[in-house]
């Protein structure tokens, strides 16, 4: 768990900014963060850590910096939570055993590295068989250009999230993945002009 | 985890064109699968020397190829289990109406991606709740109270198939 990279300022802007929109969003919503109201940092530490499956506020404060800095070494993470470096370490190891994180990534430019255009699509099958619906399921697995595959309840049956160079890139995707396969009665493309908000970090 | 892997010829072919090199990309491939890894196990997975892959990670870190790292979470243990698209039409595409929308959805966490998209609406917004009421007081308090929101269609994800941020490298 040691980091030998020195730690990011664009990221540490970026937590910050995260941070003051969360601020603003708890002040806003008092029902759903009951859990964490009345946390006080500094009482939290001299609890005992968490048990089995339960968060506590500490667990949750050391969830939100891993969110925005997940390279941050264990002694800043430490500082950060007001903790020894053992027992963050422990936390941390904890966290991971049971399933809270799931895993870490570096964040990449989409610009700079051929995936510039987001596009979404609507895709609807003629008939929802197992059939048809496994090819479907099997074809999006492989390819990386799509990032996202969800079957919604609502009008139509799968939404996609793909990132590609351009159009013909998405063109290309699209004829392998869709057209190709007999079920397939129609795909709705809808290509992003402006991303106002995109981040993969979960309410915690 | 989600492990995206390109096909090999997709790496040589595109490489060149994305101003890295062969090993740079193999390099940010690790690192979307494993943030944390050590440099000394990063040179390995790579082959190089550990001097030579910090220099590297700190070239692609400086010109922005590398954004960040960020813990992935559970949202099935962090009371965001339930995945609702949202589309938004606007009654016109007005500069006004389009500010204060882009305002108000910066305001909630549960509101993950919010895109102007050219198509049969407008907005398309990826929303993370507990669950239908947590859903439908956001909902509430954040799109229908703005202005110019002509209709809102939602889609409750049944079943993620794939969910993955890793790029394509």
């Amino acid at each position: 768990m040691s980091s030998d990279y020195p730690a990011l300022q664009p990221a540490a802007a970026a937590a910050a900014a995260n941070d003051a929109v969360v601020a603003v969003a708890r002040a806003r919503q008092p029902r759903a963060r009951s859990r964490l109201r009345g946390a006080d940092p500094a009482k939290a530490a001299e609890a005992p850590a968490a048990s089995a499956g339960a968060l506590d506020e500490l667990d949750l404060r050391l969830l939100r910096i891993l969110q925005a800095d997940g390279r941050i070494t264990n002694l800043k993470l430490a500082a950060a939570v007001g903790l020894s470096s053992a027992s963050t370490h422990e936390r941390v190891k904890r966290l991971v055993r049971d399933g809270t994180i799931l895993g870490f990534n570096a964040r990449l430019n989409p610009n700079l590295l051929q995936a510039g255009l987001l596009v979404f699509a609507e895709v609807r099958l003629a008939a929802m068989s197992n059939a048809v619906n496994e090819a479907f399921k099997a074809a999006v697995q492989l390819r990386p250009e799509i990032l996202e595959c969800h079957e919604v309840a609502g009008g139509f049956d799968y939404l996609l999230k793909t990132r590609v160079a351009h159009m013909g890139a998405y063109r290309d995707l699209v004829a392998a993945v869709a057209w190709s396969l007999p079920g397939v009665r129609d795909v709705r493309t809808y290509a992003v002009m402006e991303e106002l908000k995109n981040t993969t970090a979960l309410p915690v | 985890m989600n492990k995206t892997q390109p096909e090999p010829s997709s790496v040589s072919n595109l490489s060149n064109d994305k101003g890295i090199d062969k090993i740079d990309a193999r390099i940010l491939r690790v690192l979307q699968r494993d943030g944390r890894i050590s440099n000394l196990k990063l040179a390995e997975e790579v082959h190089l020397s550990p001097t030579a892959v910090l220099e590297r990670v700190k070239r692609l870190t400086r010109e922005n190829f590398i954004l960040g790292y960020e813990a992935r979470l559970n949202p099935n243990k962090l009371g965001a289990s339930m995945m609702v698209f949202i589309e938004v039409l606007l009654d016109r595409t007005a500069p006004d109406i389009m500010d204060t929308f882009k305002a108000a959805v910066q305001t909630r966490p549960e509101i993950l991606e919010c895109h102007l998209v050219a198509g049969g609406f407008d907005y398309l917004i990826k929303t993370r709740v507990a669950d239908m009421a947590a859903y439908r007081e956001m909902i509430a308090s954040v799109i229908w109270s703005l202005p110019g929101v002509r209709e809102t269609r939602t889609y409750t994800v049944m079943e993620e198939v794939k969910t993955t941020n890793a790029l394509p490298i």
